[in-house]
């Protein structure tokens, strides 16, 4: 529905018309989105309720899971479902760029035609999380309490450092926040290449370039502290995903410096070609947890 | 000191090049090799490509706490003395690393680098009109100061991980907590300084009597 709803607004955008119309659809996929995500909070929610881990010999529970609604093949929804709030506030904002408009939606829909095509948190829901506490579940039906002991040591470990970590609700979602901010900066960028909307593109990409650059940087701080507690004694100095994280801090940074010298000869082009090679090294630095191995990635 | 200032800017940003550049050096290294029986991550060819990477970047993370250090003392010294104060806390640096430890030695240029930017931000609050700053306004010089501060103690943290984890705690929160709040002051230094100027004039009603409205 929300796919459908963006492909509409987007084809709409172009021609410049219907705004009215254009805002109904705009809220009917942001709508969605809240929906989507407002099931995976109570399918989290049932989660805890209805499957704590349990000591096989004497039936005590020993933890329940608080997983946040941002992992796996969910973090692409959390992510749309920002960047169609920031979509609504330029929809809003700037109705009459058609330009900023048109490219803001069709992110939008590029977004929500990825995430429906090639990472549905819907199907299956969980599958890692499922795979991991399957083992555990059927050995504790099954009434042998020593092989369902065997996998609830492991299970525990990875409960509390990682899915029920104060870290997992405050890292993850300040990454997501800064990338939903970042796609305004990249139609902003694009725009400060053409002729109409030069001025306006400036004003928007650094508005939420700014936004997002913190929301990034804080985000990234918060990682380290996680890293050192969860990966004590592992490799993880170096890691992919962790190399191409301070990649795209340093473009952003390179991206803002830039921006204070635009006015002078070549800085204009050159600030909006950061902004936009900036973001093509956010999707390479996403992209990295499928497809190079590492302590991060779901590869390997 | 415009000259100076642009210099250390440009070291600083070809610095954080090169260190991006080796970053993403790194990163095509482990796609190329991510074949290695068992995998790659935890194999003896990462620690190997780990060791290289650290060796690697050392030069870089030096030269960066050194453009750090050689921003900081700008902001209160004259630049007649700026150059001999700078080799003064070198110096001094080297020769406690020879003659003690190399850790207490970056130690003393860490700590000589954060007293200086405390007095810094202090001398910002209190209005000091003998600071060098590029930028104007009040909120975008504290969120400069408060920057290079968490920046420093972020950096002083990285280093004395390995020896200290009580301190870890304490210094990283304080650094995240500066670093945040001195970007916030600079970004949003306008929306802050309308909004100070808007709550003063409330606060402060004019005293003159408003002229006459015309009919």
């Amino acid at each position: 529905m929300a796919t459908a709803s963006g492909v509409a607004l987007a084809i709409l955008s172009a021609t410049g018309k219907a705004e009215t119309l254009r805002t109904y659809l705009l809220v009917g996929a942001s709508g969605s989105l809240l929906l989507a995500f407002g099931f995976i909070i109570y399918f989290h929610l049932q989660i805890n309720t209805l499957l704590p881990l349990v000591n096989p010999f004497d039936g005590q529970i020993i933890g329940t899971y608080k997983i946040p609604p941002w992992i796996e093949e969910e973090k692409l929804l959390f992510w749309s479902l920002g960047f169609s709030l920031v979509a609504i506030a330029i929809n809003l904002r700037h109705s009459t760029q058609r330009m900023i408009i048109t490219g803001v939606n069709v992110l939008l829909v590029a977004l929500l035609a990825i995430m429906l095509f090639a990472s549905n948190p819907f199907h299956p829901l969980l599958p890692n999380f499922h795979a991991e506490i399957i083992g555990y579940q059927q050995a504790l039906m099954s009434g042998d309490p020593n092989a369902a002991f065997g996998t609830l040591q492991g299970l525990i470990g990875k409960m509390m450092g990682f899915y029920n970590s104060t870290y997992m609700w405050t890292h993850p979602p300040l990454l997501f926040a800064s990338y939903a901010a970042f796609g305004a900066t990249l139609i902003g960028s694009i725009a400060m290449l053409g002729r109409s909307e030069r001025s306006v593109g400036d004003a928007v990409a650094y508005d939420y370039g700014r936004f997002g650059f913190i929301a990034l940087t804080l985000g990234l701080l918060l990682g380290y502290p996680w890293a050192l507690l969860a990966w004590e004694g592992q490799s993880w100095w170096w890691d992919p995903k962790i190399n191409m994280a301070i990649m795209m801090w340093v473009f952003y940074a390179a991206y803002l410096h830039a921006r204070l010298y635009k006015h002078r000869p070549t800085m204009w082009t050159a600030t909006a070609i950061l902004g936009i090679s900036s973001f093509g090294v956010l999707v390479l630095t996403y992209l990295t947890t499928y497809l190079i191995p590492g302590i991060h990635s779901v590869v390997g | 000191m415009k000259k100076y200032d642009i210099g250390l800017i440009v070291v600083t940003v070809v610095v954080l090049a090169a260190l991006g550049v080796l970053a993403l050096g790194g990163t095509l290294y482990v796609w190329w090799a991510s074949d290695v029986p068992g995998g790659f991550p935890g194999s003896l060819e990462y620690e190997e490509y780990a060791a290289v990477m650290n060796r690697s970047s050392l030069p870089l993370f030096i030269a960066l706490v050194l453009s750090l250090v050689l921003c900081i003392p700008k902001r209160i010294i004259r630049r007649a003395h700026l150059v001999w104060v700078t080799l003064g806390i070198f110096l001094v640096s080297a020769a406690v690393s020879i003659i003690a430890d190399p850790l207490l030695g970056a130690s003393v240029m860490f700590l000589t680098a954060i007293a200086i930017q405390a007095a810094v931000i202090v001398m910002t609050l209190v209005g000091s009109k003998s600071l060098n700053f590029q930028t104007e306004g009040f909120f975008s010089q504290l969120g400069s100061g408060l920057l290079h501060l968490g920046t420093v103690l972020f950096l002083y943290d990285v280093l004395l991980l390995s020896t200290s984890s009580i301190s870890h705690s304490l210094i990283f929160w304080s650094a995240t907590f500066l670093i945040t709040s001195g970007m916030i002051l600079s970004f949003y230094q306008k929306e802050l300084s309308r909004l100070f100027v808007f709550t003063r004039e409330v606060q402060e009603p004019q005293t003159e009597d408003p002229k006459p409205e015309r009919d």
